[in-house]
């Protein structure tokens, strides 16, 4: 805290080299092959010169990127597992550098090799943020690459794993980190039998989620999810069921959470139901109830945006629209929003 | 006083005062010492963020949460913050003083009298005490004054111009230019009060007011006097605005170089402010007698 002119010393040199590495990312391609070297070496000579600096670690990991942007992916190998050795009780860094030989592997289209990596990195290194977001990362990509049933097996996989990991986790950080993605994986599951035509299965896992983790991103989504499912399926019927429970669901959501973020982003979710369903009345009444439910929230001037937009385009209501994008260029006169109300409202004016 | 008179006064003040300062470049000597001192004072200020100075530096930046000063190449940023702080410190404790004692050099070549370096700085030295509160004053003027701007600008103008279609960084940039303009009008106000400490032995209080009364007539010419040579400082000011963008473009050791810079404008431009000033004062004496 007192500061040491090695610190300072290196921090300048490190600035400097880490310039010359942004020109050269900037367009690697046109770079001469000698000013690669030439800048790698000047880290080198960073890391050299002070070997005791915290943050020297800066400096490997910029001679990696170098040699990534040229292509030179057994160097940044070499590099890389170098990390590995010098930082070896760091576990974290550890995670990052072997998750970086893995996308190596990746780069160089050599999937078998890259997923042998990240094995053994979450053999390695569990309990890291890498180690944590691999198997779900793993399993997105099967998905991606369209081996649904390994993505499959990969999740469940991946979610037993995560269960494990939020009872027993090193750290109550560890613990909600894992938490956190047993959920995702578990939607990204349900999204994957929906892809795969299997909907009672996905319906299922959708309701769990709703179940367990009713206030998590994905649990508070569900609802609408479901319904959207029906919509696009064309089942009627089964949609205009599934959006009036949608948005009974957050009503209730909202009426027992009113004073804290929650009952915001219900009524939110309730008015995103309303447009999904096209039910344009219901959907500027709800956006109305925000605005003055939530007078300070930030997507107050996106509320009176799509409003407009509701008015001029579905309901064509010209007269509603100018004033309501006039509420919004009054109230929020630096909201970028305002500058695109105001374009509507110039169209407006001159259009028939 | 017409118009154009006011205006051919400046003219005629500026002939004399250019006059005097190239007949006798030691009459700059005082601001010289104060340039002098600013640079330095600079110097130990880029150190800051390095043995021994971070010593004293770290635990401070640190009890204000700004420890991201200390390390490069923020340090560069909060080093043209520090030099307009050590100017105001810097300009009560010293270059009030090496102001009243130039004012003293340049009224003696005016009347066409030996120039007497040690008789001046001890008349300065006599009346310091007023010319430290003048110097303090005009600060917390000016501080009140931009402070004021900023509330009223916020309040009454950001709004229109903002529909107007300008983004937040030219309305920044017409705040530097308000500034500098509020700057320059200040300064005008305030001109004669150290004139008046040295040359009329008046009081701290009694030298402002005699300020302010030379403001009926003389206002115009006198803000001519201080506007022109001031223009060399506004490229300064809009480098300082642009700083973090020329620090990125070039290195951050260009900040170094435009304070420093900022010094020997300044140097040139107080110099020539005052001794402008300084003989308006004089020849208005005159036609007063």
């Amino acid at each position: 805290m007192a500061g040491c002119g090695q610190e300072y010393a290196a921090e300048k040199e490190m600035w400097h080299a880490q310039k010359a590495v942004k020109e050269i990312l900037a367009n690697p391609e046109a770079t001469p092959p000698g000013q690669f070297e030439v800048t790698a070496n000047r880290f080198r000579a960073i890391i050299k010169k002070y070997p005791d600096w915290p943050d020297k670690i800066k400096a490997q990991w910029a001679i990696v990127e170098l040699y990534i942007a040229r292509k030179h992916y057994g160097q940044a190998e070499k590099e890389l597992e170098k990390i590995i050795a010098d930082y070896s009780d760091n576990k974290e860094v550890c995670a990052q550098a072997k998750a970086i030989i893995g996308s190596l592997y990746e780069m160089q289209h050599n999937w078998e090799g890259a997923s042998i990596i990240y094995a053994r990195l979450i053999k390695d290194y569990p309990q890291t943020s890498q180690g944590l977001a691999m198997p779900f990362y793993l399993a997105s990509r099967y998905q991606k690459l369209g081996d649904f049933p390994k993505a499959a097996e990969a999740f469940t996989e991946a979610i037993k794993r995560y269960e494990t990991v939020s009872k027993n986790g090193l750290t109550d950080k560890i613990k909600m980190t894992a938490k956190g993605l047993t959920v995702k994986a578990r939607f990204a599951l349900a999204v994957l039998y929906e892809k795969e035509e299997r909907w009672p299965e996905a319906l299922a896992l959708l309701k769990k989620i709703m179940n367990e983790y009713p206030y998590s991103q994905e649990g508070l989504r569900i609802p609408l999810y479901i319904a959207n499912h029906y919509q696009l399926k064309d089942d009627k019927v089964q949609a205009e069921s599934a959006f009036n429970e949608a948005i009974s669901y957050y009503q209730k959501i909202y009426g027992e959470n009113k004073e804290n973020p929650l009952g915001l982003i219900a009524i939110n979710l309730e008015s995103t139901g309303y447009f999904n369903q096209k039910n344009w009345e219901k959907a500027i009444e709800t956006q109305e109830k925000i605005i003055k439910e939530y007078p300070k929230s930030p997507g107050i001037p996106l509320a009176l945006l799509n409003m407009g937009i509701v008015y001029e385009r579905e309901l064509k209501d010209k007269v509603k629209a100018i004033a309501t994008y006039q509420r919004l260029i009054e109230k929020f006169p630096r909201s970028r929003l305002a500058q695109v109300a105001k374009k509507r409202v110039d169209e407006l004016k001159v259009s028939p | 006083m017409r118009i154009k008179e006011k205006l051919e006064l400046s003219g005629a003040v500026w002939r004399l005062s250019f006059s005097a300062l190239f007949k006798k470049p030691i009459i700059v000597l005082p601001l010289a010492i104060a340039a002098i001192i600013n640079a330095l004072g600079l110097t130990v200020l880029y150190y800051y963020p390095r043995r021994p100075f971070s010593i004293l530096a770290g635990p401070i930046l640190k009890y204000f949460h700004r420890a991201h000063y200390l390390h490069y190449p923020a340090n560069f940023l909060f080093l043209d913050k520090l030099s307009n702080y050590l100017t105001l410190f810097l300009g009560i404790i010293f270059v009030s003083l090496l102001s009243g004692w130039m004012v003293y050099l340049i009224s003696q070549q005016i009347r066409k009298e030996t120039l007497k370096l040690a008789e001046g700085f001890k008349k300065a030295l006599s009346r310091y005490l007023s010319l430290a509160a003048v110097w303090f004053v005009v600060i917390i003027f000016a501080f009140g004054f931009f402070k004021g701007e900023g509330v009223l600008f916020k309040k009454y103008f950001q709004e229109h111009l903002l529909l107007f279609g300008l983004n937040s960084g030219q309305m920044r940039q017409i705040i530097v230019y308000l500034n500098f303009v509020l700057t320059v009008m200040i300064n005008t106000v305030f001109a004669f009060a150290i004139p008046a400490i040295i040359l009329d032995g008046k009081g701290f209080f009694k030298s402002i007011i005699r300020s302010f009364g030379l403001m009926k007539n003389l206002f115009l010419p006198t803000f001519i006097l201080i506007l022109l040579p001031s223009l060399l400082n506004f490229p300064i000011s809009l480098m300082k605005y642009n700083l973090p963008r020329l620090m990125i473009k070039f290195s951050p050791e260009v900040t170094l170089l435009i304070l420093g810079l900022g010094i020997v404008i300044t140097f040139v431009v107080d110099s020539i402010v005052l001794s402008a000033v300084t003989t308006l004062f004089i020849l208005n004496k005159e036609t007063e007698a």
